[in-house]
């Protein structure tokens, strides 16, 4: 090996070990490789379709305090000094089994909330949505009621390994009226129907 | 597991701040309420002598963040001691567990740090460290936050603990 050869193997082994420090270095998340993915829109009541699953939005509700759905903890309600959307949809997937990421809502000015684990059933933990069968969904986000107008739900099924991310977004139609009316009479002890 | 009296860092120098003031960073607004320690449960039916710290957090960036992440971002020492990170933690709401921090929505947190057997501390600094959002150039992925784990923390807060706490 001629000794320009060494010096640039040993030059590109000290720069690969400095890459390796400093990603060591910095605590950086799985999200490292994700792509954020684009796909269709709609609204409640519509079939948005994204080639790989479809999503229907049915019904939103609000509420201030919610029976929890069947889980580990021995607390039976819930509560939160600012608001729950729930969020029932129906999902299918086209071809293979989906798995989803977290479900998130989207507020009007771009804050993205992810779907609350206190209201999550035990059921609903790792759900996996077998091809050509619909699902029913409900979903739990706990917000500042001032988020509620505009809110969007985003779905995606993207994940570090996956290399075909899609994702579809539904408006909520909460117009200015629609908050006022949920925020004004969210529900005690609303219970999440299950799925 | 790691031991807040032991450890693998020195502490660097930080803003100070006092318990019970808000310390905001980039991506949270964190609030040190107090800190005890003792043999607590530590679940599954376990005895352990830890150190647990009450925090208030505030995400105050635009996406929900995880308890995980969240978590890596504090480290605690004896004063003059080496910082440790941390070794579980418990989000306190009503009713159930939850596992992120959503944007706006304040939260308390308790973190714990597992001590020697008959150890005790007396005081702990608390030190928090510096968060970014990092975007790819080069590739479509989103932007991301990361904790610094180099350099010295972004703040730090030295408070009273509790000795002989049981829960």
């Amino acid at each position: 090996m001629s000794r320009w050869r060494r010096i640039g193997t040993a030059a590109a082994t000290i720069l690969l070990f400095a890459a390796a420090m400093v990603i060591k270095d910095q605590e950086v998340p799985l999200r490292f490789a994700v792509i954020s993915p684009v796909g269709p829109s709609g609204s409640v009541g519509e079939v948005v379709d994204n080639g790989l699953f479809k999503v229907k939005v049915e019904r939103v509700d609000a509420a201030r305090s919610v029976k929890r759905p069947g889980g580990l903890s021995s607390t039976p309600v819930v509560r939160t000094d600012h608001i729950f959307l729930i969020v029932y949809a129906r999902i299918s997937s086209e071809r293979e089994p989906l798995r989803l990421s977290t479900p998130t809502l989207v507020s009007s000015d771009g804050m993205e909330y992810a779907q609350s684990s206190r209201l999550r059933g035990l059921g609903d933990l790792f759900p996996v949505y077998q091809p050509k069968l619909w699902y029913r969904l409900a979903l739990g986000f706990e917000l500042p009621a001032n988020q509620l107008e505009g809110a969007r739900l985003v779905l995606d099924n993207t994940g570090i390994i996956n290399v075909l991310p899609a994702k579809v977004e539904v408006d909520l139609d909460i117009d200015e009226a629609t908050a006022a009316r949920l925020r004004a009479q969210p529900q005690e002890s609303y219970e999440i129907k299950a799925g | 597991m790691i031991g807040v009296a032991g450890g693998f860092r020195p502490a660097g120098p930080a803003q100070t701040a006092k318990p019970n003031t808000w310390i905001e960073l980039e991506r949270f607004k964190i609030k040190v309420i107090d800190a005890r320690a003792g043999v607590m449960d530590a679940g599954f039916g376990r005895r352990q002598n830890r150190l647990a710290v009450r925090l208030l957090v505030e995400n105050i960036a635009d996406k929900s963040a995880t308890v995980t992440e969240f978590q890596r971002g504090v480290l605690a020492s004896k004063p003059g001691g080496r910082a440790n990170e941390v070794a579980e933690s418990k989000v306190r709401t009503a009713g159930g567990t939850e596992s992120h921090f959503h944007p706006r929505i304040p939260a308390e947190i308790e973190l714990y740090w597992n001590l020697p057997e008959g150890a005790s501390m007396s005081q702990v600094v608390v030190s928090l460290r510096k968060w970014k959002l990092l975007e790819e150039t080069v590739s479509a992925s989103e932007p991301y936050w990361v904790v610094e784990k180099n350099g010295p923390p972004e703040a730090t807060v030295t408070l009273p603990v509790q000795q002989g706490a049981t829960s």
